[in-house]
């Protein structure tokens, strides 16, 4: 390995901090990710329920979703300016 | 030895765990982790003291702590080679001192892991340092004294030297540490080779006393597997000392084949040390499931009261992770013990609550309110485990690191919010034990409503324990705020329309509130007991659930 990689990669290694906002970014992606599929699923649910109390429970679980990714997404673009 | 331990547990902060977690699912999956982990961490110790951590904490099977201690068993004679190998043929003491300079220097640094590698460095250092002074020795005792004169021929000198072999590892409670004794003596021609063969399997013996200290403190799980150690290498070295001279010849066969010389006895120790743990591996691997069986028959499980905690051991105090893992458990015991209560305390039964049946049912059902006396069942079945946790979690915390304390101040905030959510459920428990016989039907629904509210979200905590999805969490929580009687206008349309009494409605607004609080209590606890994956995951997966204020706005936002 040559000088300058081996000190990159070092510097990487001790600069924690970095690494550990990567790492804090990569699971809000995973989390983020996981919530999209789960919004889609109960977004197709919805289309096809017709029973009025059932369509609520689900909008209302929809609200949630909705406002964690939104959540999530500000936490991701939080800790990029950061 | 102990700086090179220290070393890797600086690095174990999870990955040690995590792995040992992940590759134990079947036997020769456990055998090949012993075999591999041991020979990164040339220490047969460490590793069988983490795997009974491991064990004590639930987290792994006793047939698959077995399989790690058999590879361990041989990881532990790539220890020989080096030594023999690398350690007698090249100078090492011309490495030893660099190694020791930055070592220590490192060892001075604030990151953990630059600890850990100076712990490592110095260890290897002192290690170096230790075979070139032991050859030293051994060569200047060469002109003056000959040890060679106390050896013994036949059976009786290989009795004698096991027997040594076992005390000197028990002292230095490193087989390393006598190995390395065993080769540099070889080496330098003061036993003899069958001497010295006898010695690393009294070496091999020896090394089992650190397991066995370290389960003494462990539960009887960790013991079995201690006990299980013991009888493999016991079982190994008499397979060794009875064929000892067939194998000295498969020894020398193999020796040939790979071009050992015949009179290098260090390395054909390395080879023997490789032989006969591959022997003793093969021999036990069929009989696991015997020996499980009989470990099982002869150390039972004690029955343990529901108060006693069964996963805090010392040995899993000193595993940051293990630590995290046995309190986790631990508090979801707790969370079982506090159900019961709760469930009585609101007159339902823990297997209705957990069944399929139509929840409304279930509470329009109940004839008479179910006698408890929260107090009693409280000191009974909580107050002593909770207490032991949290002794658990302040003397485990000082070995964390900062993520790793957090993680554990949450656990302990869930313990506490099981402790609230049961005294919450005494204090509704006299008003709610009247009203749901009342004869007045809508004081009598209101908190037939409660105990609806509260059974659901027993039920969903039930179902994200399993599915580990706690952002579902929110979903009941949105749920509630919006069902809130007292905020709904349901409560003042009641007393206005002469339904319930003034009494009935200031019995109800406090009770609402403390079954508002006991959904707190419960599904804040939920967030931190069901939540699954490694700590950064958890913290991040919290972050994005929906606060107070937040969950307000939805709660409005939803409504209209």
């Amino acid at each position: 390995m040559k000088a300058p990689k081996l000190i990159k990669l070092v510097k990487q290694y001790i600069s924690a901090d970095k690494k550990k906002q990567s790492d804090d970014i990569k699971c809000f992606k995973d989390i983020l990710k996981k919530l999209k599929k789960k919004e889609n699923s109960l977004k197709d649910k919805l289309k096809k329920e017709s029973d009025k109390k059932s369509r609520l429970t689900l909008e209302k679980q929809l609200s949630v979703i909705h406002a964690q990714r939104k959540k999530g997404i500000e936490a991701i673009k939080k800790a990029k300016n950061q | 030895m102990l700086f090179l331990e220290e070393g890797f547990k600086a690095f174990t902060g999870g990955l040690l765990e995590r792995l040992l977690n992940k590759t134990t699912d079947k036997l020769w999956k456990s055998v090949s982790f012993g075999v591999v982990s041991t020979t990164i961490m040339q220490s047969s110790s460490l590793v069988s003291v983490i795997t009974i951590s491991f064990l004590s904490a639930g987290l792994i099977s006793l047939a698959a702590g077995i399989g790690i201690i058999f590879g361990a068993n041989l990881g532990t004679t790539t220890g020989a080679w080096l030594i023999a190998g690398f350690g007698l043929k090249v100078k090492i003491s011309a490495y030893a001192m660099p190694m020791l300079v930055f070592g220590i220097i490192l060892v001075f640094q604030k990151s953990s892991h630059l600890k850990g590698i100076g712990y490592i460095l110095a260890g290897l250092g002192f290690l170096f340092l230790g075979i070139h002074h032991m050859k030293e020795g051994f060569e200047a005792f060469r002109t003056t004294i000959d040890l060679k004169a106390f050896a013994v021929d036949g059976y009786t000198g290989l009795f004698l030297f096991t027997a040594l072999g076992v005390a000197a590892t028990v002292i230095m409670q490193s087989s390393h540490a006598t190995l390395v004794i065993i080769i540099t003596a070889l080496a330098a021609q003061q036993i003899t080779y069958e001497n010295g063969l006898a010695l690393a399997i009294g070496a091999n013996i020896g090394t089992t006393i650190t397991a066995i200290i370290g389960s003494m403190s462990s539960n009887v799980q960790g013991k079995r597997l201690a006990m299980a150690h013991l009888i493999f290498n016991m079982v190994t070295a008499l397979i060794a000392v009875i064929f000892i001279y067939q194998i000295i010849d498969m020894v020398d066969r193999f020796s040939n084949s790979v071009g050992i010389e015949q009179d290098d006895y260090t390395l054909k120790l390395a080879v023997f040390h490789t032989i006969f743990n591959s022997i003793g591996i093969l021999a036990m691997i069929p009989f696991t499931n015997v020996l499980v069986n009989f470990l099982n028959r002869i150390l039972p499980d004690k029955k343990v009261d529901i108060a006693t905690p069964i996963y805090l051991s010392e040995a899993a105090e000193n595993m940051p992770d293990t630590a995290l893992e046995s309190v986790r458990k631990e508090t979801l015991r707790l969370y079982e013990n506090a159900f019961t209560i709760i469930a009585h305390g609101l007159s339902l039964h823990r297997h209705d609550i957990l069944s399929t049946r139509d929840a409304e049912l279930i509470v329009n059902d109940t004839k008479k309110p179910m006698p408890i006396d929260i107090d009693d069942e409280y000191n009974k079945s909580v107050k002593g485990l909770y207490s032991e946790i949290v002794a658990f979690i302040s003397r485990a915390q000082a070995q964390m690191t900062p993520e790793q304390a957090e993680e554990l101040y949450e656990l302990r905030s869930a313990g506490r919010d099981i402790v609230e959510s049961i005294k919450d459920t005494k204090h509704m428990n006299k008003n709610l034990s009247t009203y749901i016989v009342s004869k007045n039907q809508h004081i009598r629904g209101e908190y037939n409503k409660i105990r609806k509210q509260l059974m659901l979200i027993f039920r969903e905590l039930n179902e994200v324990s399993q599915t580990g999805d706690i952002l579902s969490l929110d979903n009941l929580i949105l749920e509630s705020k919006m069902n809130d009687t007292t905020e709904n206008g349901t409560l003042e349309k009641l007393i206005h329309d002469n339904k319930i009494t003034a009494e009935m409605a200031t019995s109800l607004m406090n009770d609402m509130s403390y079954s508002h609080d006991v959904s707190k209590h419960l599904l804040q606890m939920g967030k931190v007991l069901f939540a699954t994956g490694d700590i950064d995951m958890k913290v991040v997966e919290r972050s994005i659930m929906l606060d107070e204020n937040e969950m307000d706005e939805l709660a409005a936002a939803t409504q209209k």
